[in-house]
């Protein structure tokens, strides 16, 4: 995982969009504080910059 | 084995500047077992490269072949219907490969994605060493098979310099004094009087001072 957030940072991409951990079935609560800080994390970053070239790609060849 | 790393995705975008479309040519053989330039690291390349492009404001086109041998024309001529399509041939093969793969397409552009690093082996799972520095006049058999040339940073061949700290090497604490190993492993052989033995300097001519060397196999030739 390393690895490959490594070569997201060096292709452009924020590092944080990708994240991996281990975690027991039978923990609920750090199950649900883990994906909530996920999705906080990636409502900060936003979009992918991905997908707003592909929108803007969209919006000339509409 | 011939072991390589990969150049970052910046520098492969550097190189490739001005290209429309390439082919990223993966290597079967020594560059898939050191995870570098096999068929899965062409995927993980070329899609790098696919999004590095669009980010940037451009789509560069990437096709993806891998071959089971770069260094071998037999196998070079399975991707010259992949490399007749493209602009240019970014190569991750090693050194070896991305000179035969130029060589046997003179009119394409072909780029190293890969810094061929040394001749090595898989010590544990994601770590390689070198072994072998290729010298061409090999002394293994008077140093229980562990090559001062390659392993003792002073490339010592009357050792030990003497430096060497809890059987660690002096210039690398992270490796093993590769003398201590010599002498380790003559006495598990039983060939410590090896050890006696003055090597004269090392002739120097077998290896790459004289330009790319070349080796002939007369009774294989047609």
């Amino acid at each position: 995982v390393n690895y490959t957030r490594n070569m997201l940072a060096e292709l452009g991409l924020e590092e944080e969009r990708l994240r991996m951990v281990n975690i027991s079935a039978s923990m609920g609560r750090p199950f649900t504080e883990l994906v909530t800080d996920m999705v906080e994390t990636v409502r900060k970053l936003g979009p992918s910059p991905l997908n707003k070239v592909e929108s803007q790609e969209s919006k000339v060849q509409s | 084995m011939i072991v390589a790393e990969r150049k970052s995705i910046p520098e492969l975008m550097d190189i490739l500047k001005g290209h429309q479309r390439i082919l990223v040519l993966g290597c079967g053989t020594c560059v898939t077992v050191c995870l570098s330039g096999g068929e899965r690291e062409v995927c993980i390349i070329a899609s790098a490269l696919r999004m590095a492009s669009r980010l940037q404001g451009f789509a560069l086109q990437v096709d993806e072949l891998t071959i089971e041998r770069q260094c071998d024309n037999v196998f070079i001529e399975e991707a010259a219907e992949a490399i007749e399509k493209v602009d240019a041939v970014l190569s991750i093969g090693c050194g070896a490969g991305v000179q035969a793969i130029a060589e046997r397409y003179a009119d394409k552009p072909v780029y190293a994605g890969l810094n061929t690093v040394f001749l090595g082996i898989l010590e544990e799972r994601g770590v390689w060493s070198e072994k072998c520095s290729s010298c061409g006049a090999c002394v293994l058999h008077d140093f229980g098979g562990i090559c001062p040339i390659t392993r003792c940073a002073k490339h010592m061949l009357n050792g030990p310099c003497g430096g060497s700290r809890e059987d660690r090497c002096e210039v690398r604490p992270d490796i093993e004094c590769a003398w201590q190993l010599i002498y380790k492993r003559l006495t598990n052989i039983g060939q410590t009087e090896k050890l006696t033995n003055i090597y004269p300097p090392k002739d120097w001519s077998t290896s790459l001072s004289g330009g790319c060397r070349g080796f002939i196999r007369e009774d294989h030739r047609i």
